[in-house]
């Protein structure tokens, strides 16, 4: 559909190797008839790609920054108010909440007592969302923010459920969104990845897994940033080696290349070498998106001081809408550190101080600067947590066990309402009652807020179609300005 | 005065009394019959209460009789009662001379006899009230099992899009099957009209067509539906009726064809009525964004490709939606660059030209975009000229002027227009006071410019707050 997207077409056309063998398999039963009817078109469309570029409607979002919180924070703390808890705070919660879903550590504990939230809630903006105090930034954009408080999902276990959210399955070896999304759309900045990953250092909460392409071709990959002098690792010429060197190798590989290339017309080639002329474009583009020093001050006291501390979540924050003025796809910061099953009230606090303020504060910059229109930002973590206390509860200390059936996301940004809450659950917060929202469903949303019907955006794989959200998903209409 | 309908209308109330004395005679009759003959010391006392019992009952007929010559009533289905009337009449006759005339051995055909009686009695108010009341007013909110007729689907509404709802079957079609078929159908058909079916609605009634396609204000059955609750021609005559929603609706529906598959489309929803579907059934038709009501052709492929090697990013909108989103990647913009772009001017609907070195002189060439809804000419340093062009442009939403030489004055011209939505005015000439006074002022466009947190007092953990107590 334009130029970005030229190099990546080289996947279905002109025809692999083994996309000719599979068609040919067909018989030349299947050519002659074809060549019966028409002549002409006895190679007929059956090798025209079936998927190019672009999206399938017009899009209300150009590129989404997941503010991806590892460990899952207490939405019972943080988002989803239930004051029957601050009221039957020590007592044994009734075992007819529970239902039939119960977990292995959850059997193991004798005791359950109900835990109330530690600091007060209170209704905000002029939609009278509800928000702790523990987010007091956050606190001040709910104006802009959309919480959907029906969020549940498969796995109780971490890992399985933090590959759920990026890939739709809980096993590794699919593609993660982020992926898909490339895939899908293209890039619309030929110097930078589409698709980066910025993590907390020393609190890094992502994995290299998580930013898999699975099955997809290689270049649909998730990129790490790093902070620090080497922000991708070994991109940077060798000592002694000078960028004119660098580029004089670059072409005559080149060369060669696409001697290789004309023999054999193998899409693997191509693809090497548009990677490698990615990479020689990103020795100036990294450095100079990767470089905030020319950040006025204002923008640091909005992203807070954490923000000139390169690493933190508020630098991560400050880079992610710089990365997204380039016009990166899909961006995804993470923050670990929020699997708070003892000491919760020491440590939820110190997360919230991490993230608050710079998580407003970038969607408050994207706002200003027009780019909130066709960003979509997202907020949350794999799962929930529970309402009783895991552990004792003492006068002040207990902790929260993981809670997959109920729990909240926020959005902001393209296409989603604003001050808006969405879904409800029971008074203890343990069962969802109202407009549950999956996580395929989620991603089904997400995907189609990017103009890319969920159920279209496929591809093959040792025989079958694969989609982000495997055969299930629905968008939440309900959610959609 | 009509002295027939003023006596006819008291027939609903003067039915009872017969139906009373009768049942009363009937129960009396029974005790008789099984053992407590000595409670009712005669026979007599029942014949006496069947005789006053007829008599009443001649004196209802009479007035049902001078009743059924108003044109109210459906003549089958009034045919049915009258003649049963008639004949529990001549029934109740019969049974007060068999009474009298036969020995009391027969005591037991006497009651086979009043039974039959009485049977004819309730078969007959049954049917009248059917007349008065339509047939479904008895089990109407009794379990749905027994109710004949269909709700709004409020669930299928749900589970299917917008797009795909039929305002006649889904909608139109419930209300009146609940509201009027109950007194006009094939075998009841009040005032003459029937309203089982689609193809019922145009047919003539007594009075007037109900509906005339196109026409709400000259379709009888809009005018009836929509008449105060106490007019005498009000419709439906009982019951909560049509609401205000069902009236746009029924309006909305006539004012486009009333066809048996419309469907609604948004292009042609008042706001209003929008809110309205979208409160009481869940239903969103919220008008399209303006780029995707517009239809374009796909634009010839070298023109697009002059335009990308001319330093422009192009891409359309979607697979199926061949508008032009156009950013320029370059450093600064020439005037070969802006006639590239003015060749494809009827296609573009975003254009993000931030930071090109665009300068006033250059924005005097831009052809008009007629599509332009988006735009953005962030950075760059314009004023008058950027107004001037941006004014030209009906279909813009959203501006950003973000770091331009924006001045109030320019703004205040560039507000004036009542497509704009959204303006960005982050680090412009114009000062804070400026922005907060006219911010104040205008209504309908957001105008966004920097953002900063407000203080606060760092809130404390409850743990924390219950710590002095112990």
């Amino acid at each position: 559909m334009d130029d970005q997207h030229h190099h990546h077409h080289h996947h279905h056309n002109p025809i692999s190797r083994k996309d000719f063998l599979s068609k040919a398999s067909l018989g030349l039963g299947a050519l002659s008839l074809a060549s019966l009817i028409n002549p002409l078109h006895a190679l007929g469309s059956s090798f025209k790609p079936t998927f190019g570029k672009g999206p399938h409607f017009a899009p209300k979002a150009k590129r989404v920054i997941f503010l991806n919180m590892i460990g899952a924070p207490s939405q019972l703390d943080l988002f989803d108010y239930k004051p029957i808890l601050t009221k039957m705070h020590g007592v044994e919660l009734p075992e007819s909440v529970m239902g039939d879903r119960v977990t292995a550590s959850v059997i193991a504990q004798a005791t359950k007592p109900i835990v109330r939230p530690i600091y007060d809630f209170k209704q905000r903006g002029n939609s009278g969302m509800w928000m702790s105090d523990l987010m007091p930034h956050m606190a001040q954009i709910t104006d802009d923010l959309c919480m959907i408080n029906s969020m549940y999902t498969e796995s109780v276990q971490h890992e399985p459920a933090q590959m759920f959210t990026h890939t739709g399955s809980e096993i590794p070896g699919r593609p993660t969104m982020g992926s898909w999304v490339s895939y899908g759309l293209g890039s619309a900045n030929e110097n930078l990845p589409n698709y980066i990953a910025l993590m907390t250092k020393g609190n890094e909460g992502g994995a290299s897994r998580l930013l898999s392409s699975g099955f997809l071709p290689a270049e649909y990959q998730g990129v790490q940033f790093r902070s620090g002098k080497n922000p991708v690792l070994f991109l940077n010429n060798p000592p002694g080696v000078t960028g004119e060197m660098r580029r004089d190798q670059l072409d005559h590989l080149q060369k060669l290349q696409q001697q290789n290339l004309n023999t054999w017309d193998d899409p693997a080639i191509k693809a090497k070498m548009t990677q490698y002329e990615m990479a020689f474009r990103m020795q100036t583009s990294v450095p100079e998106v990767m470089n905030t020093e020319g950040e006025p001050d204002h923008v640091y006291e909005l992203y807070g001081a954490d923000s000139k501390k390169p690493g933190t979540f508020a630098s991560n924050c400050l880079l992610a809408r710089r990365l997204a003025e380039r016009g990166v796809g899909f961006i995804q910061v993470y923050h670990g550190g929020w699997d708070h099953h003892s000491n919760l009230p020491k440590q939820i606090p110190k997360r919230c101080k991490e993230v608050d303020q710079a998580s407003a504060a970038l969607i408050m910059d994207l706002k200003q600067r027009g780019l909130l229109e066709d960003t979509l930002v997202i907020w949350g973590g794999e799962f929930g947590r529970t309402s009783f206390s895991q552990g004792q509860l003492t006068k002040d200390n207990f902790g929260r066990d993981h809670h997959p059936d109920a729990y909240t996301m926020l959005m902001a940004g393209a296409g989603v309402k604003k001050g808006f809450t969405y879904g409800a659950t029971d008074d203890f917060g343990y069962h969802i009652t109202e407009n549950k929202v999956h996580v395929h469903d989620l991603n089904a949303t997400i995907l189609h807020l990017l103009g890319l019907d969920h159920e279209k955006l496929n591809y093959k794989y040792q025989g079958r179609r694969f989609r982000l959200t495997d055969v299930h998903g629905n968008v939440v209409k309900d959610i959609l300005s | 005065m009509e002295w027939d309908l003023f006596i006819g209308r008291f027939h609903s109330l003067l039915v009872h009394l017969p139906i009373g004395i009768f049942l009363l005679g009937y129960f009396l009759e029974i005790l008789f019959q099984f053992g407590f003959r000595k409670l009712i010391s005669s026979r007599n006392t029942i014949i006496f209460i069947y005789t006053i019992g007829l008599l009443a009952g001649v004196f209802a007929a009479f007035t049902g009789w001078l009743l059924s010559f108003s044109e109210d009533y459906a003549i089958d289905a009034l045919n049915n009662h009258k003649l049963l009337g008639i004949a529990t009449l001549v029934v109740m006759l019969f049974v007060i001379i068999y009474q009298i005339k036969t020995p009391e051995t027969k005591s037991k055909l006497k009651l086979t006899v009043s039974t039959l009686a009485i049977i004819l009695t309730g078969l007959t108010g049954h049917f009248g009230g059917n007349l008065t009341h339509g047939s479904n007013y008895l089990l109407e909110y009794g379990p749905n099992s027994l109710n004949a007729y269909e709700d709004i689907n409020l669930n299928r509404l749900k589970t299917i899009t917008p797009d795909s709802v039929r305002i006649y079957g889904d909608i139109l079609h419930p209300i009146i099957e609940n509201n009027c078929v109950a007194c006009h159908n094939s075998e009841n058909y009040k005032g003459g009209l029937i309203l089982e079916s689609y193809s019922d609605l145009f047919k003539e009634a007594a009075h007037a067509v109900p509906v005339v396609a196109g026409k709400p204000y000259k379709s009888e059955f809009f005018s009836r539906v929509n008449l105060p609750a106490n007019d005498e021609k009000a419709m439906p005559p009982r019951g909560s009726g049509f609401n205000y929603t069902d009236i746009e609706i029924l309006k909305f529906w006539i004012e486009n064809g009333a066809d048996s598959l419309a469907t609604f489309n948004s292009d042609l929803m008042s706001d209003d009525l929008i809110l309205l579907i979208n409160r009481d059934y869940g239903l969103d038709y919220k008008s399209k964004p303006y780029y995707e009501k517009v239809k374009v052709d796909s634009i010839d492929y070298k023109l697009l490709n002059q335009l990308r090697r001319s330093e422009f990013r192009v891409q359309y909108l979607s697979k199926t939606n061949f508008l032009l989103d156009v950013s320029f990647k370059g450093d600064s913009i020439t005037k070969e660059q802006v006639e590239d772009l003015n060749r494809v001017a009827n296609h573009i609907t975003f254009l993000n030209l931030s930071d090109s070195g665009l300068s006033e002189n250059l924005m005097e060439t831009f052809a008009e975009i007629p599509h332009l809804n988006k735009v953005n000419l962030s950075k760059n340093e314009l004023n008058t000229k950027m107004i001037s062009f941006l004014k030209k442009h009906k279909n813009i939403e959203s501006v950003n002027l973000n770091s331009t030489n924006l001045t109030n004055a320019s703004l205040k011209s560039l507000l004036e227009q009542s497509s704009l939505k959204r303006v960005y005015v982050l680090d412009t000439k114009i000062t804070e006071d400026e922005l907060n006074t006219l911010k104040q002022t205008v209504e309908n466009t957001d105008i966004i410019s920097g953002f900063k947190f407000e203080k606060f007092i760092e809130a404390k953990s409850v743990f924390y707050e219950e710590k002095p107590e112990r």
